[in-house]
């Protein structure tokens, strides 16, 4: 994208610097460092960042252009064999636009002796298709209690338009430090996130900006179930804010954004690319289709089988009439492609550009161009978006990344004749439970062969839980469709024979359309247990393996889910004849969150009896995508609810 | 905007310039037919190896021209394209394209762009491997995807195999190899013979030309745990034994005595400097100690803690161990800088050790079969003890014992270095299923409906190595959700207590481990009635093979596992039910389950194991008999009643 990078333009300099007055150029290690005397809090830790300092440093140069370096110095210190794995072996990764001036590395052993690495030590590798290349090397002498030390210095090019520093990990760090020194006319904006200390301005500084933050020590953030522990590390995001030279408009806005990206994507387009155009929508065969809503399932469907995706920066996967000829395009020649083809069609389409919640959350009070990575489509007539590049999913079900983040919608407007963008930040709702469910039917007569009885097995699954297998169904060979079909009644267990399974509604023109269902037969000897002439009947086990959630440590984060979701579950039985069961009560279950007297959460089990047959009704669901720390234990109960109902047996005993 | 873009990736600035060639006439129909169930398959799969002599020895060059043909439409999922090369075999030239039907003929689309990458593997930190990738254009139904590429190989002793089989069906395939006729060239056939391979010898101004071919290959099948590629697919391996330069005879691999000699040169390339570190550690480790046995455990166990396994494979880096004394002091290197390291240190010692080389199980050959470099990828330290048996010591794994060989080169030969000229083979022996194994015994308690336990616990052999593994090299921190993951037996309310490692005098002693346990909702009640199933661990119940499956079921190491379990009969109840016993056994499998009441306790035994490496097709049925017995034992509970 050309249009973006000419944003930043700094002409004016009032501090010339010379090499020699850059910190970085000059920064060294501590000449005669000794061996880590480990404090009891330290002792337990498998490894602990005992210093990690990053500086990033710009100045005018004598050419008056701006030079940037920046410096990541880190010791660890390694305290298990795993750690020691873990360690030994550096990768530095930088891009091939990036310059190494300078890596130092050196092994300080649990004796105290100093291991300095020689750079020839170093390898080296290139990725071409990522632009990277890799700094490697392998260090020498460590040992048990050994502190690992090593910093280098890049010559770099600023991301201006926004950048984070992520600083917290899953091993405990101390003398955490960050500094950004800026010329004195270009200022620069952070924000902290997760309860990591905002960057302060050091005001003794009159030549430069100064921008620094340091923490003495950082827990370490584990994992935990049902959480999203990348957006929770503590990291600080900056940018610029002003160049005083230029003026005291905010450089980086998401506006000007929106601007550029409808610059080149509602272009001109001449009668040759139309009839290119008409071409694709004639092949997708859109004319036979009547309503908007599978006007854009099939021209999606039909442009992500047909098309194929570049990530190469090259002008012909750009270019409208290219893309048309060779169906081969880069990202933005996809969206020239749809919205051209949407206008065609005449339908409302709004380019909306987001970025991963799972990698962090988009923050509207933050503009940064660090949210836009990934672009949608959203269809104001449907109230559904759609997923430009990725060819595993479809209009209605984007990325679930995706979902409860702010994105940067964009629609064009005319005003006084004259076309133009007009952009908002907002949400992206994430979907009701009721579009994601995973729904099944078992029925088995236990008079007939009770220690492996034959199960009818029916499921039911939409949205996400159907996905994988509807979309990827079309492009595999006849054994992994095999493996598929199985794996789709094997869920319940592994331990079972397939007599017969076929799956309706596979491929991905179904996907988000009708749900895929599974029919199948099997027989097992895993539900029914004996003991004499008893039976226990597992039946529990038949919703498949329900995960529990255990309260060993306190809750750190909050609670969040891929998706809202539920599940609907009928069991029917027919108990053996001269049989009784005496625990059938067990099978009543009722747990739940309530907010302002409705359901948002619950997992509720109940049963009928018919003569000998017994009619198991399971009812599961969640409506809240995310949940406070407080409220973690009503969630925990709900799912360990499920998981109760797992281990349910009935006693069957002779009459 | 980088991640979304989840499908192909391709390469930039295709022009297409299409010309008409070949003819289309049937061709998709009749193999859409032929394979219905196969959405490509290979019409072709060529290799052509030419070997030359010429002033500066010999030039060797291998050519493969493959062409696939794609009878489903699958859009863009076949289209990335590439190979791999390394230093020893860098790539001449390569050329690819798509033949996309066009009436009755085709219009060829060339790939224009290919993209050269250095691969990073994640277990060998640095080698110079590179690949080549890129993308067929136009693919659809009916195209043909043909590639071409010429290796050139800078080894004579590194040769490649040929196979006659792909993961797809393949119409033809076809080796030859054309070397001058004062060339000796053996041949060595695996899983066929000459007679299958259509084998047939040419000759041509003083060349010679062999020539194999296979018509109606079926695709190769893919199970889980099974042996590899080597054990059952056909293939043809040749290698130079010498060949005639300038009039006078070279020798490459005339026999194992040529092979040892190559590697004792590359042996003698690594630089002998001052190994005084290397001395004063075997002097601290083995100070005081007078018996061999002792020496040796020390000197290994040092290697395996200290040094970290870190893989180079550039180039000679492959091939030449690095001085000890480097390796002693960065604390790290690959299997043969360990090796090498473990041999240099206990010959400080006086012990009889030595270097050799060895392959892993999945390298099917043997030295005398096939005495080339093919045979092997790893090498160890062997020593011969005073009664002439030998330790196989392979300090790559961080937590076996010295007395048991690796076990992934378990019944392997091993190539012993024993000096410059001389050498030996040796056999390595696979530890018995009595050697390996985990005893337990449980005792078990019913608390307000809660099964409470106590475990104490034997590990030997590899799985007391896996268990070490976890125990000392798990962080404290990590340490006890991982056990818990480990050890959870029942249902997933599992709960442990309390664990601990017993520590033991010798380290070669079995391990020791005790803990304390609950779970919820195990006992069922029902009226006056409690219901247990005391086979909480229920071994080898999902070894269970397909119907489906074909090849062998290959298992890591012989083990068994032999469970004691108790159960305190609660106050107020007795025994109302237990169990019958059941055992099966034959040569290579078998199991036992018993149950015997005192009044006071309950006791179930159970000893599972398994005697062999491999479970071989014809065994399947058994096999699975047996799991099905042995499941079917595993669902059986005691009943209690309450007086």
């Amino acid at each position: 994208m050309k249009v973006l990078t000419t944003l930043f333009l700094f002409l004016c300099a009032a501090h010339v610097f010379a090499a020699d007055d850059f910190i970085l150029l000059d920064y060294d290690w501590e000449s005669s460092p000794t061996a880590y005397v480990p404090n009891d809090k330290e002792k337990d830790q498998s490894m602990v960042v005992l210093m990690e300092k990053r500086m990033y440093e710009m100045h005018y140069n004598a050419k008056n252009q701006l030079e940037a370096y920046m410096l990541i110095h880190k010791i660890l210190w390694v305290n298990s064999d795993d750690a020691i794995d873990a360690n030994n072996k550096i990768y530095l990764p930088y891009s091939q636009a990036s310059d190494m001036i300078k890596q130092k590395v050196r092994v300080i052993n649990s004796q105290g002796k100093v291991i300095n690495m020689s750079n020839s030590s170093i390898k080296e590798s290139k990725d071409d298709e990522s632009e990277k290349t890799y700094k490697y090397f392998a260090t020498e002498g460590v040992d048990k209690g050994s502190k690992i030390e090593y910093y280098f210095v890049l010559k770099y090019y600023p991301d201006f338009s926004g950048s984070r520093i992520t600083l917290q990990s899953s091993n405990m760090k101390e003398n955490v430090d960050v500094t950004i020194i800026t010329p004195s006319n270009l200022v620069m904006k952070c924000k902290s996130y997760n309860g990591l200390p905002e960057m302060e301005l050091d005001s003794s500084e009159t030549e430069m900006n100064v921008l620094h933050l340091h923490v003495d020590t950082m827990a370490a953030l584990e994992d935990e179930p049902f959480s999203n522990s990348d957006a929770n590390l503590q990291y600080v995001l900056y940018k610029l804010s002003k160049n005083t030279y230029a003026g005291s408009n905010e450089v980086v806005t998401f506006s000007k954004y929106a601007q550029s990206i409808y610059e080149v994507t509602y272009i001109d387009i001449s009668s040759s690319v139309k009839k290119k155009l008409q071409k694709v929508l004639k092949d997708a065969d859109i004319e036979s289709y009547k309503d908007t809503e599978s006007k854009v399932r099939n021209l999606e469907e039909y442009i992500k089988t047909a098309f194929r995706i570049s990530d190469q920066k090259v002008n012909a996967a750009e270019d409208l009439s290219s893309v048309c000829d060779n169906k081969v395009a880069d990202e933005y020649g996809l969206l020239r492609l749809y919205i051209a083809l949407f206008n065609l069609l005449d339908i409302d389409a709004q380019v909306v550009i987001t970025n991963n919640r799972y990698d962090m959350y988009f923050d509207p009070e933050f503009e940064s161009f660090i949210f836009l990575e990934d672009m949608l489509l959203y269809f104001p007539d449907l109230d559904k978006y759609m997923v430009l590049g990725d060819v595993f999913s479809r209009l209605g079900y984007i990325n679930t990344g995706y979902l409860n983040n702010y994105g940067l919608f964009l629609k064009q407007v005319e005003i006084g004749g004259v076309k133009t963008a007009i952009s908002q930040v907002k949400k992206i709702e994430p979907l009701p439970y009721d579009k994601v469910e995973d729904n099944m039917r078992v029925e088995v007569d236990l008079n007939k062969n009770i220690s492996s009885p034959e199960y009818t097995f029916h499921r039911e699954q939409t949205g996400y839980y159907a996905q994988s297998t509807q979309v990827i169904y079309d492009y595999v060979d006849a054994d992994t469709k095999k493996k598929i079909d199985e794996g789709q009644v094997k869920d319940v267990t592994e331990n079972m024979t397939v007599e017969h399974v076929d799956l309706t509604n596979t491929g991905s023109k179904f996907f988000g359309v009708k749900p895929l269902i599974t029919n199948a037969r099997f027989t097992s000897t895993e539900f029914v247990e004996k003991a004499g002439d008893n039976y226990l009947f597992n039946v529990g086990l038949l919703i498949g393996p329900q995960a529990e959630i255990y309260n060993e440590k306190p809750r750190v984060m909050e609670i969040e889910n891929g998706f809202n979701r539920g599940y609907h579950r009928v069991i029917i039985f027919t108990i053996p004849d001269g049989y009784v069961c005496d625990n059938l009560n067990d099978l009543n279950i009722d747990v739940y969150q309530e907010r302002e007297g409705e359901r948002t959460m619950a997992f509720t089990s109940s049963y009928t009896v018919n003569g000998n047959t017994v009619e198991v009704t399971v009812d599961e669901y969640y409506k809240l995508l995310t949940l406070p720390v407080s409220e973690f234990e009503e969630y925990r109960s709900v799912i360990n609810a499920s998981a109760n109902f797992n281990k349910i047996s009935l006693v069957l005993q002779p009459k | 905007m980088k991640r979304i873009l989840v499908a192909a990736i391709l390469a930039s600035g295709m022009i297409y310039c299409p010309q008409l060639s070949g003819q289309t006439g049937g061709e998709l129909e009749t193999y859409a037919a032929k394979y219905p169930n196969e959405a490509i398959i290979y019409l072709k799969d060529e290799l052509h190896l030419n070997i030359r002599v010429d002033k500066t020895g010999l030039v060797i060059s291998n050519t493969a021209n493959q062409e696939k043909l794609q009878l489903e439409d699958r859009g863009t999922f076949f289209s990335k394209g590439g190979i791999e090369y390394s230093g020893w075999s860098p790539l001449d030239q390569i050329q690819a394209s798509t033949l996309v039907p066009d009436g009755k003929k085709f219009k060829t689309y060339p790939v224009k762009d290919f993209t050269t990458n250095d691969v990073m593997e994640d277990d060998i930190f640095y080698n110079d491997t590179k690949e080549v990738t890129f993308y067929f254009p136009e693919l659809t139904k009916g195209a043909h995807l043909k590639l071409d590429y010429t290796l050139s190989i800078q080894e004579p002793r590194f040769l490649p195999s040929f196979y006659f089989g792909n993961y797809a069906p393949t119409e033809h395939a076809e080796y030859t190899v054309t070397f001058p006729e004062n060339l000796e060239l053996e041949v060595v056939y695996f899983n066929t013979d000459a007679e299958q391979l259509h084998f047939t010898q040419t000759k041509e101004k003083g060349n010679i030309t062999y020539s194999w071919s296979m018509r109606d290959i079926p695709k190769l099948p893919s199970d889980d745990y099974s042996p590899s590629l080597q054990y059952y697919c056909p293939h043809v391996v040749v290698y130079i034994k010498n060949y005639i330069s300038g009039g006078k005879k070279v020798d490459i691999i005339n026999n194992l005595d040529d092979l040892h000699n190559f590697y004792s040169g590359l042996l003698d390339q690594t630089p002998r400097g001052d190994r005084s570190n290397v001395q004063s550690v075997v002097d601290s480790i083995t100070a005081g100690l007078s018996s061999d046995d002792d020496k040796v455990k020390n000197i290994f166990n040092w290697v395996q803690s200290n040094i970290k396994y870190v893989a180079f494979e550039a180039g000679l880096d492959g091939f030449v161990p690095r001085d000890p004394a480097k390796v002693c002091a960065n604390r790290f290197g690959d299997c043969k800088d360990m090796a090498t390291l473990t041999t240099e240190m206990l010959q400080m010692a006086h012990i009889n050790a030595h270097v050799a080389w060895v392959g892993t199980r999945d390298i099917r050959y043997s030295y005398t079969e096939l005495p080339t470099p093919a045979c092997d990828n790893h090498m160890i330290c062997v020593v011969q003890k005073p009664d002439s048996s030998y330790l196989f010591l392979d300090a790559t794994a961080s937590y076996i014992d010295y007395t048991i060989p690796t076990s992934f080169i378990q019944e392997k030969e091993a190539l012993v270095h024993l000096s410059s000229d001389s050498y030996k083979l040796v056999k390595i022996p696979a530890p018995a299923s009595e050697k390996n194994y985990i005893k337990e015994n449980m005792h078990l308690t019913v608390e307000d409906g809660l099964l409470v336990g106590r475990s104490f616990s034997l590990y030997d052999g590899y799985i007391k190595m896996h268990f070490k593994n976890i125990f000392q090299n798990v962080p404290a921190a990590d340490r006890l959700k991982l056990l818990e993951d480990i050890y959870e037996t029942g249902n997933n309310t599992f709960v442990l207590d309390s664990i601990r490692e017993v520590p033991t005098d010798d380290n070669l002693q079995p391990m020791q481990v005790s803990y304390g346990f609950r779970i919820k909702n195990y006992v069922r009640q029902s009226g006056n009635k409690m219901y247990i199933n005391l086979t909480l661990d229920k071994d080898f119940s999902t070894e269970k093979l397909e119907p489906t499956r074909v090849l062998p079921y290959e298992i890591p190491y012989k083990h068994h596992f032999e469970r004691t379990v108790s159960l305190e009969i609660p106050e107020g109840y007795t025994v109302e039910y237990l169990p019958s016993d059941a055992s099966y056994e034959n040569d290579n499998y078998f199991f036992t389950i018993s149950y015997t009441s005192t009044g006071k306790e309950i006791t179930m035994h159970s000893n599972v194991g398994v005697k062999a490496l491999y479970i071989m097709p014809e065994e399947f049925a058994t096999w699975n008999d047996m799991i099905t017995q042995l499941t079917g034992k595993y669902m059986e509970n005691i009943i209690l009643k309450k007086q």
